[in-house]
């Protein structure tokens, strides 16, 4: 066997051994840079900024109920001085807790939602990968379906869900009310009957055996006592004015 | 001698230049190639320098192996049990047996060719 013919074999080996390594090396997903997301730089600094981000976050959510801690004052002062202030407060209050404006503890269900867990079944079907996450339809469904069996207050990760709060998606997260970007899973607390709600999920209508069939993650758990947040955030009326 | 490394540098280049992605989810299939290119690159050296290389058994040995273990990782994928480390574990212990054969070689090479130049020097 000639030298020569020999190595130019294994040259050839090796350049493909070469074309190969890069195409190992050079792996990154459509638009997203894995090495940039994975360094430890990277992630060092995206901790500190969500740091930074949580202890402004509580610092203004405490000027926040200081705030209402005062306006609650005065409502007291006026209530004492006059009996149809009291009841006015009293109207309000209930009011207050039904719009979402006061914490509300109670019994009630807590539902994670979370997409399919990556397995060989997604990865060979990844073409149809939408049936396999989370959606905003599906998260309002659900929504829906607590509100159908006398949710009286829900929290999406901690969101409190308004009267007016959309949920919409967002790419790869999913918008919650006026501030909420949220990723999987989703946490839903729900006030309420405990039994019922969690029944309401066995009708065979159900978004809860769609959801199962696809392999995504449905866990229900009935809770003694749950707190549901109060919203945070501010409201104001632009357009529409009272009569 | 510097035709394998001239080799590799045109692969790379062609792997910078050509637009070929694999997906992520096809990342175990890319260890596997790149460990039986490696392991053929060794074991073809070795048995160069032993002067038993075979050009059918070369080319036979790193596409059949290569075949051999990207279909042990299907299967290993479609069973959720991760076969490809069989592969991996194989191609990896030889490449340093074939690693510690070469430099053996080398090394031999090297002291042979020491030995003549301080025999030259006697005279």
């Amino acid at each position: 066997m000639g030298g020569r013919y020999s190595i130019l074999l294994i040259s050839l080996v090796c350049a493909i051994l070469g074309f190969v390594l890069v195409i190992a090396f050079d792996n990154e997903v459509e638009g997203v840079e894995i090495g940039e997301i994975t360094s430890v730089e990277k992630i060092e600094q995206l901790i500190k900024q969500r740091d930074a981000l949580a202890k402004a976050k509580t610092e203004q959510d405490e000027t926040i109920g200081r705030l209402q801690n005062s306006i609650a004052g005065f409502e007291q002062v006026a209530a004492e001085r006059n009996s149809y202030v009291k009841l006015i407060q009293q109207e309000l209050l209930s009011v207050r807790a039904f719009a979402g404006f006061v914490p509300l503890e109670g019994p009630g269900i807590e539902i994670v939602l979370n997409d399919r867990k990556r397995d060989s079944i997604l990865f060979s079907n990844s073409s149809i990968y939408k049936y396999f996450i989370v959606h905003d339809s599906d998260l309002l469904n659900v929504i829906n379906e607590l509100r159908g069996a006398g949710a009286e207050a829900i929290a999406v990760n901690g969101t409190r869900i308004m009267a007016n709060s959309r949920i919409s998606c967002g790419g790869p997260t999913i918008n919650v009310g006026k501030y909420g970007r949220f990723t999987p899973p989703f946490v839903i607390q729900a006030v309420g009957d405990p039994d019922r709600l969690a029944a309401s999920f066995q009708q065979p209508d159900s978004i809860y055996h769609e959801l199962i069939a696809w392999g995504l993650e449905f866990k229900i758990k009935k809770v003694d006592r749950i707190v549901i947040p109060r919203y945070l955030g501010d409201v104001e009326l632009k357009y529409g004015n009272m009569n | 001698m510097w035709l394998p490394l001239l080799g590799i540098l045109i692969g790379v280049i062609l792997g910078m230049v050509l637009p070929v992605k694999v997906p992520v989810a096809y990342s175990s299939y890319m260890s596997i190639a790149v460990l039986a290119a490696l392991d053929s690159v060794f074991g073809g050296v070795r048995s160069y320098l032993e002067d038993k290389f075979e050009a059918d058994v070369f080319i036979s040995g790193f596409f059949g192996n290569a075949f051999l273990a990207a279909g042990l990782a299907y299967i290993g994928d479609r069973l959720d049990v991760p076969i490809y480390l069989a592969a991996i574990f194989v191609f990896g212990s030889r490449l340093f047996q074939n690693f510690a054969l070469i430099r053996r070689h080398i090394l031999n090479m090297l002291r042979r060719k020491s030995a003549v130049i301080s025999d030259d020097n006697e005279k």
